[in-house]
């Protein structure tokens, strides 16, 4: 009995020297959170003052000026990444979840989106750097591509007008009777269509000729849809396969096509869920710095001008912090602390409306 | 007859733009591999593989590069802050599961994962003026003058503290992967079936030995799914390394001198490469950190499938 | 949905609308406080942006190559072969010091002797304390430490280095023999800082570390420097004056590009490390370079006054008319 006993006591003091352990871990991880953002808003709070929003950067060495530039500059660059990124994020999820539900050719995509959310950010940034930022001649590598993708995409939509004309309105106007005629009918319509995209790519090339050549605001922004993506595919697949089927069913039953489906019923119940994605993503990237420093670079000056090096917060952060000056450091930390409690304030939203919409 | 409907050309359209998003995605990736091999090809030809990763040289001078230094501070800074933070993450996660009282749960839960919303730049600030004075005057010291004086452990604090170092950048970066592997821990010990706990209570367990024998083998391998996880996103990070780290191109036995990783180096040296080769094995090192990420990314998966085959038994 | 689409128009049509000339250039840390300063008060002039980023002389050279920006700056000049090669046009736009700098409580600026031999040991790292013999002999007054000196150097590709290290390669054979002289080399000992900014910073914020920085930095972060001596054999300070006296017997020849290194200048007042900051361009936008040179032909018409004031020595005037005929030359005057 009493051997027992000193088991079960010792058992139990393992048990609280355990629990109070981790009680102190948390405190531990609650201790740094607060550390950090003291020390955010402690520095932060004196570098604030309304010149840092609307006046340019002085040279340095010579105190004042404000971060204009770079507040302007960053919400331009995430504005444009939403832009790009957000509509290809959810038209391929809605794309690999409804469409493409179950085949291969869906789960190799979102395979492939989980690998494109491991890839470093800093990897993304030369990536980016390789095909919007280096010169091939008078053009980039992604701007070839671009026009490529968008002659394509826009070759077919004008093939699919074209065939829709050719099957519904041409075939009733003349009879035609026999099988070869509709073949060669059919052939001609793909021809068509192909030449009209070597046409446009043709076309729109050389109009992206020293354009763009160097640093842009575009390659900042795709940077970070690159980013961007996978996650709102991800949160956009799953949603939308947490909507029931019975529900599409109803709707087909009614007579619906698979387009309206999508669209009147299968969104509105996952919208919160993928909104919130979509809120989530945006703060991700809102506070990036790696992706931006070898493609839209840096600016000292005001512009909206998205050809060019733009300045942005995060690189202004990096690069203010690491430099000498005591005037820079300040507005280092005062940017720091905007930036912080922005995407604190966002994702504390975020989080709060999906325990709404999923508590209540 | 009703003829069926053909498909009006709002679907066609709509399904097309879906379809080449998707078709986009796919290609995006492969571009990824593509461009980066392209790019490090000049380097991979002069260099080798196995040559470039145990080349410690760095010679801008005399354009020979090696991998070995900024892999091997990759490499230590890694697994140094996966061991600082595991253990940490791991208590918090065992806290917000079982030891909490309910009311605390969602606010706690939120401010742990406030942690993870702080930008990476912000820890690399915090780091450099606040953590790197902190660790060069009182903590490096104190560590040098109680662990330090053991023979063999004490050679890996060797050196004048300053501060910029491995050490304090493996810390700042701990601090920043706590938040993943906690809540992911604390997601997969919620699964743990009730009827599993309370029968091991009926038993006369107590509240450890349910976690230790019941919860935590039960929740292993999403565990170990969140500590691989948070191990590729230590991989990737820059910033938070960048400012406190020295970039000092050697690999070194002691955790205060200052070293390199693949992403600091790209971040100092990408745009101002100014040779061919210089760049190319830049590209080199991204490719490395590419391709170790994926791998860190697939054993991740095979474990996360592992347990769903699992649960199915 | 109409009003998303509307908006995006208008961001879109606003984000290429023009906003005044920009001018991007990029390079060289060394002059970046002059070149900042000359842009701004163009800009108040003319409304002219010229948007300087100082990422080191290494990446100035590479995006001039890659035509990334309109204007590359390097302090380590490029030779003539090179600039057939990679098609550019060179000339120098300013003139400056590169000074070394320490953080020693105690020790003032313009206290601490060292010669070149000193500072070869210390970056080779064969000199590691402060209280080191030899120090200790050139420094008889001063009360050196026994602490590690903590060495900084640059991490990023630097004309600052390239000049320091010629330097060091031009005074010191076994330096010349061990690491040899470039924008960025194998340095055997310290940690590397970013630009003149990160070494800069580094060395205010570490004790017992000494460093080089461009003389403008040290200034303007009240950070010590040392004294120098000079191959005719005297301890001398960084100022206006020792930089003026390396420069004068600088022979700048346009017919090599005015390729050309000024360290250990022979004259007596003469700064050891002096250099000149060069100015790249793309042989083939002359429409980009005259842009670029209407700039260069403002500062040096008007800037001279600003550069002194930063501790530069602006171009001596018949150097600027070699300039003009360069130009002149190349079709890129403006």
């Amino acid at each position: 009995m009493r051997y027992e006993e000193k088991y079960v006591k010792k058992r139990k003091i393992i048990s609280f020297i355990a629990l109070s352990l981790s009680t102190a871990a948390a405190f531990l991880g609650l201790f740094w959170l607060g550390f950090i953002l003291f020390d955010v808003l402690r520095h932060g709070i004196s570098g604030l003052s309304l010149e840092l929003f609307t006046e340019d950067p002085a040279p340095p060495g010579i105190p004042g000026g404000g971060l204009r530039n770079a507040f302007v500059g960053q919400l331009e660059i995430v504005f444009f990444a939403v832009i790009i990124g957000v509509p290809i994020g959810i038209l391929s999820g809605i794309f690999i979840a409804e469409y493409a539900r179950g085949t291969k050719f869906a789960r190799t995509v979102s395979i492939l989106s989980d690998i494109m959310v491991s890839v470093p950010s800093i990897v993304v940034g030369t990536f980016i750097y390789a095909i919007l930022v280096k010169p091939i001649g008078h053009i980039n590598l992604g701007g070839v591509l671009a026009v490529g993708f968008l002659s394509a995409m826009l070759s077919l939509v004008f093939g699919s007008i074209l065939n829709f004309f050719v099957t519904n309105i041409l075939l009733k106007l003349i009879k035609l009777s026999s099988e070869n005629a509709v073949r060669l009918l059919n052939l001609a319509t793909t021809t068509t269509t192909i030449l009209f995209g070597i046409f446009l790519f043709v076309y729109l090339l050389p109009k992206l000729v020293d354009k763009i050549q160097g640093f842009n605001g575009w390659a900042g922004a795709a940077a970070l849809a690159f980013i961007m993506i996978p996650v709102v595919l991800r949160t956009t697949e799953d949603m939308l396969s947490l909507v029931p089927w019975s529900l599409r069913e109803a709707a087909f039953a009614l007579g619906a096509s698979y387009y309206n489906v999508i669209k009147d019923i299968v969104i509105r119940a996952a919208m919160t869920g993928i909104f919130t994605g979509i809120i989530l993503a945006i703060s991700r990237v809102a506070g990036e710095t790696a992706p931006l420093l070898f493609t839209s670079f840096n600016n000292s000056y005001f512009t909206t001008n998205m050809n060019e090096p733009i300045s942005s917060l995060t690189v202004t952060i990096f690069v203010y912090a690491t430099g000498p000056y005591e005037d820079w450091h300040a507005k280092a930390w005062a940017a720091s602390f905007v930036i912080t409690f922005f995407i604190l304030f966002v994702t504390v939203v975020a989080r709060y409306i999906i325990h709404l919409k999923y508590k209540g | 007859m009703n003829k069926v409907k053909k498909l009006p050309l709002k679907d066609i359209f709509f399904g097309i733009i879906s379809f080449s998003a998707s078709f986009l995605v796919l290609t995006l990736i492969f571009s990824v591999i593509v461009v980066l091999y392209k790019e490090s090809s000049l380097a991979i030809h002069k260099f080798g593989i196995i040559n470039f990763i145990f080349t410690e040289e760095w010679d801008p001078v005399k354009q020979v590069f090696g991998a070995a230094a900024p892999l091997f501070g990759t490499v230590v800074i890694t697994i140094l802050s996966l061991t600082l933070a595991v253990p940490v993450a791991l208590g918090i996660a065992i806290f917000l599961s079982e030891v909490s009282p309910h009311i605390l749960k969602t606010p706690v839960g939120i401010a742990i994962e406030m942690l993870a919303a702080i930008p990476s730049i912000i820890y690399g600030m915090w780091g450099l003026f606040t953590l790197a004075p902190i660790m060069s005057e009182y903590i490096e010291p104190a560590i040098q003058k109680t662990l330090g004086q053991i023979p063999l452990i004490g050679k890996l604090f060797e050196g004048t503290p300053q501060g910029i170092d491995l050490f304090t950048a493996s810390v700042v970066l701990s601090i920043m992967i706590i938040p993943f592997i906690a809540s992911i821990s604390r997601d997969s010990l919620n699964l743990t079936p009730d009827l599993m706990k309370e029968s091991a209570y009926a038993l006369g367990a107590t509240k450890w030995d349910v976690i230790k024998d019941v919860m935590i083998p039960y929740a292993k391998l999403g565990i170990y799914g969140g500590i691989v996880l948070a191990l590729g996103r230590a991989l990737g990070e820059t910033m938070a390394v960048a400012f406190v780290l020295g970039n000092r191109h050697e690999i070194t036995t002691s955790l205060f001198d200052a070293a390199a990783t693949i992403t600091v180096t790209l971040a100092n040296e990408f745009t101002e490469a100014d040779s061919d080769i210089y760049l190319s094995s830049l590209f080199y090192l991204a490719l490395i950190l590419f391709v170790l990420s994926f791998i860190i990314l697939a054993v991740a998966k095979l474990f996360l499938l592992k347990v769903e085959r699992g649960y199915s038994r | 949905m109409k009003k998303i689409t509307a908006g995006v128009i208008a961001a879109g049509l606003l984000s290429v609308a023009v906003a005044g000339e920009t001018i991007n250039g990029a390079g060289a840390t060394f002059p970046f406080p002059v070149y900042a300063a000359w842009a701004y008060k163009y800009y108040k002039e003319t409304g002219i942006k010229l948007n300087y980023q100082s990422i080191g002389s290494g990446g100035g050279v590479r995006q001039i190559k890659n035509r990334t920006v309109d204007f590359g700056a390097s302090d380590a000049p490029l030779p003539p072969e090179k600039l057939k090669e990679y098609k550019l046009y060179q000339f120098p736009a300013i003139i400056g010091g590169v000074v070394p700098v320490v953080n020693i409580p105690g020790v003032k600026s313009g206290k601490l002797k060292l010669d070149s031999k000193a500072v070869c040991y210390i970056y080779l790292g064969k000199i590691k304390y402060w209280d080191n013999e030899y120090l200790k002999k050139i420094n008889p007054e001063i009360n050196l430490p026994h602490k590690e000196i903590q060495v900084v150097h640059r991490a990023d590709g630097s004309g600052t280095t390239a000049i320091f290290t010629t330097y060091l390669s031009g005074a010191c054979p076994e330096w010349k023999e061990k690491v040899g002289s470039g924008k960025a080399v194998k340095w055997p000992v310290g940690i590397g800082g970013k630009g003149n900014e990160g070494v800069a910073n580094y060395v205010k914020r570490l004790k017992y570390s000494i460093g080089y920085v461009e003389f403008a930095y040290a200034k303007q972060n009240r950070l010590t420097h040392t004294l120098l001596k000079n191959p005719a054999g005297n301890f001398v300070e960084p100022s206006i004056e020792t930089f003026k006296a390396a420069g004068a017997t600088a022979n700048f020849d346009p017919k090599k590009d005015f390729y050309l290194w000024m360290v250990n200048a022979p004259g007596k007042k003469a700064w050891p490390i002096a250099g000149a900051s060069f100015i790249l361009e793309a042989q083939e936008k002359t429409e980009v370079n005259k842009k670029v040179n209407r700039f260069f032909k403002w500062a040096f018409e008007k800037g001279d006054k600003i550069a002194e004031r930063l501790d530069y020595v602006p171009l001596p005037d018949e150097l600027k008319q070699k300039i003009y005929q360069y130009w002149k030359e190349k079709g890129i005057h403006p």
